[in-house]
């Protein structure tokens, strides 16, 4: 089979191109280095199946990042008979510089100009035939995010590939040699086939930035408007999760009761206890999720990510961090694993791992979940939003002070250089595609190791079965009572620690776990844990489960990206004893103080 | 310009107007101050004003990785804004705009 590469400068579109393609839903993200690991998928091209690559952005074949060599390898291990390079139509003056290199590769090659819509507002001109002759490849305009020029660009990958010789690999060394010669060649090329105006600026970005950039309000804005998502979500959400909820009740009362109403206690408490609650408890969340990812994915295409880097990068360089390890936490919002694979654009070992060390703090999507519910169930509705915005204050914290404790063990020496692309917005097809992107990740994991989790917690609170329920002698209430000496001081009673050990393999196991024990779907769920525990209670909890392993994924994902069993122990034995330590405090000040 | 002077054995300052003080970017004050000079540096530059790229400094791997997001010996550059407590500037080369920190810009020599 024939396989094509795409390739290009970080942020050019390879991804959203790649999903224009071949109908995949890769990430795509106004931030440089959101694709930072291969993608291939396959489609018919003329006639014949090809398989394309979607690689990581490079600035440089030579470049020293993890994300730059998972392409470099690529290339130099893997035949591709053809280079689809892409490159940002507005910043030709830069981007040539890889398409010569590229080409010193002597590979067949298609230069792609994406995102020739802004090229065109910026009053961009761009003599195609020209470049394609000087450049002795073809030249395609497009724009891969409004899905103009897509068949041309597709015509003429087509052709290219037909004509193409047997594929090779890359001698990348060989090129080391030539890149003074491009420097001088780039310089013509450029200015034989395009005109800037001499006012081609963004003049919305320039607008917008002199507000949200503002030396005084630059970052309160920045916090109000984390604020103001957050309410967003919490209040749009909330009646959708109960609908479900209700939702839920009404098939088990009318559908799940009936049918299992002849067969044995056992196993009709299995069915009705602990697959459907436990699932279904976690299930009731989906539309939250889904709200949340609409959100972010206008966060992270909107360009600001990199403006929150510009802000925050004096604060973080104190901690011996910089701007980039502060948007790798705000894409951690959503989920760890991905901003700990986003890492992958740090060069510095030491940067790379204290950013790592801080990422596992911040409040996930799953977190959010465990939060929600409880602060639903616990405070009156006008203060709910407020104590969930504390806890991101509290995630930022715990973050913040792991890397002043670890910095002079993890020290960093990087340079910054970023891209600080113009505003963007995505378009419904891309918010609809990350939307879907979100919802399959989210049933796959819950029909994976989050029904296993289930199972496993109505099992270990069922046996042995002449105890109560989830009683002390139950197997779940005897490696709780293990744990009592350790947890009472916090406040955390003997059936939220089953929860809290199961919550180890993932956030979303803490309810359906909660679910389990109670015996209650999400509907009555609420009614009972508020009767049962107080807000101290609640709090403290919900800071333990802030601070400890986020999940199994992310234990998984720090050894795979760290390769280290030593720093994975220690990422993950800090946050649990800091967990500990935060929840003691929290738990026994509040009551020294009466609460 | 305010001054905090520690030396004379006096208690310090609260925390709130440690806050007060510190908040104004020196760095910036400090040059505004400075009598006019060319700039030397990329990192000399204020905000609005122009330069053009003449050498590059310091070891390979920075030069490389400088040169291969568009800052070349050549291009116009010029700085839009400095972020706060000696933060990264917001440099303009061409269409693009960049972020870089003062201790890199200042190994980027003007003409
Ligand atoms: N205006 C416009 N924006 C586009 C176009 N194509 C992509 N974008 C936007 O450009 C940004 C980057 O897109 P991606 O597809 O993630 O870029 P990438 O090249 O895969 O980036 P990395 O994976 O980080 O190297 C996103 O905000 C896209 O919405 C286009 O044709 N026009
Ligand atoms: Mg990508």
């Amino acid at each position: 089979m024939k396989r094509i590469a795409l390739l290009g400068m970080p942020n050019t579109g390879k991804s959203t191109f790649f999903n224009r393609l071949t109908g995949a839903s890769a990430k795509v993200g106004n931030w440089p280095g959101i694709t930072v690991d291969l993608l291939s998928a396959r489609i018919l091209l003329g006639t014949e199946m090809v398989e394309v690559v979607d690689l990581p952005g490079v600035y440089n074949l030579h470049g020293f990042a993890e994300d730059e060599r998972v392409a470099r390898t690529f290339l130099e291990e893997q035949p591709v008979d053809l280079l689809v390079v892409i490159a940002n139509a507005t910043q030709l003056d830069r981007q040539l510089a890889l398409v010569l290199q590229l080409q010193a590769l002597g590979q067949p090659m298609v230069l792609l100009l994406n995102m020739i819509d802004e090229a065109r507002r910026l009053g961009i001109q761009i003599d195609q035939g020209r470049l394609s002759q000087e450049l002795g490849i073809p030249v395609v305009a497009i724009s891969a995010k409004h899905g103009f020029g897509m068949g041309k660009a597709r015509e003429a990958i087509t052709q290219a590939l037909r004509s193409a010789h047997p594929p090779r690999h890359a001698d990348i060394e060989k090129t080391f040699s030539e890149d003074d010669a491009i420097e001088a060649r780039l310089e013509q090329v450029f200015s034989d086939t395009v005109q800037v105006p001499l006012t081609a600026t963004d003049r919305f970005s320039d607008r917008l930035d002199r507000l949200l950039l503002h030396p005084w309000f630059g970052l309160p804005l920045f916090f109000l408007a984390m604020l103001g998502m957050f309410e967003a979500v919490y209040t749009l959400g909330a009646p959708l999760q109960d609908g479900v909820a209700w939702l839920l009740e009404v098939i088990k009362r009318d559908a799940m009761e009936p049918v299992v109403a002849g067969w044995n206690p056992l196993m009709q408490s299995f069915v009705l206890d602990g697959l459907f609650d436990g699932i279904g408890t976690i299930l009731s969340f989906l539309p939250i999720i889904v709200l949340f990812f609409l959100f972010m994915a206008i966060v992270e295409d909107s360009g600001y990510m990199s403006r929150a880097a510009f802000l925050m990068d004096a604060f973080m360089s104190r901690l011996g961090l910089d701007g980039r390890a502060f948007v790798m936490q705000l894409m951690g919002f959503g989920c760890n694993v991905p901003a700990l694979m986003g890492t992958r654009v740090m060069r510095s070992r030491g940067l790379r791992l204290l950013t790592m060390m801080i990422i596992p703090f911040s409040l996930c999507s799953a977190r959010l979940q465990v939060f929600v519910f409880f602060t639903t169930a616990i405070f009156e509705p006008w203060a709910a939003p407020l104590v969930l915005f504390s806890l991101y204050l509290f995630s930022f914290g715990a973050a913040f002070l792991t890397a002043l404790i670890y910095r002079r063990r993890l020290k960093a020496t990087e340079p910054l250089l970023l891209e600080l692309p113009p505003y963007r917005f995505p378009t419904l097809r891309q918010m609809w595609l990350r939307g879907w992107r979100e919802v399959t990740h989210f049933l796959r994991e819950a029909s994976g190791f989050i029904l296993l989790g289930v199972v496993l917690v109505w099992a270990l609170t069922h046996f042995p079965t002449n105890v109560p329920v989830a009683s002390d002698q139950t197997l779940a209430g005897r490696m709780a009572a293990l744990f009592a000496p350790v947890m009472e001081p916090l406040g955390i009673d003997n059936l939220m620690t089953i929860a809290l050990l199961f919550g180890f393999v993932a956030k979303e196991v803490v309810l359906g776990a909660m679910a389990v024990i109670y015996g209650a779907g999400e509907g009555e769920l609420a009614g009972i844990v508020g009767r049962n525990i107080d807000w101290v209670q609640a709090y403290s909890f919900m800071l333990f489960v802030l601070i400890y392993t986020p999940c199994l994924s992310t234990v998984a994902v720090l050894k795979q990206e760290s390769k280290s069993w030593r720093f994975t122990a220690l990422a993950v034995g800090w946050p649990l004893m800091l967990a500990w330590v935060a929840s003691f405090i929290f738990y026994q000040t509040a009551r020294w103080l009466g609460f | 310009m305010p001054r905090v002077d520690l030396s004379q054995g006096r208690r310090l300052p609260s925390p709130m107007t440690m806050i007060i003080i510190c908040y104004p970017d020196y760095g910036e004050l400090l040059m505004k101050a400075q009598p006019k000079q060319r700039p030397r540096t990329l990192a000399d530059l204020l905000p609005g004003q122009t330069g053009v790229i003449a050498t590059i400094e310091g070891d390979p791997e920075l030069r490389t990785r400088i040169q291969s997001v568009g800052l070349r010996p050549g291009r116009h550059v010029a700085v839009i804004r400095r972020s706060r407590f000696g933060g990264p500037l917001q440099v303009r080369l061409g269409t693009s705009d960049l972020v870089i920190r003062p201790q890199q810009a200042a190994h980027i020599m003007l003409a």
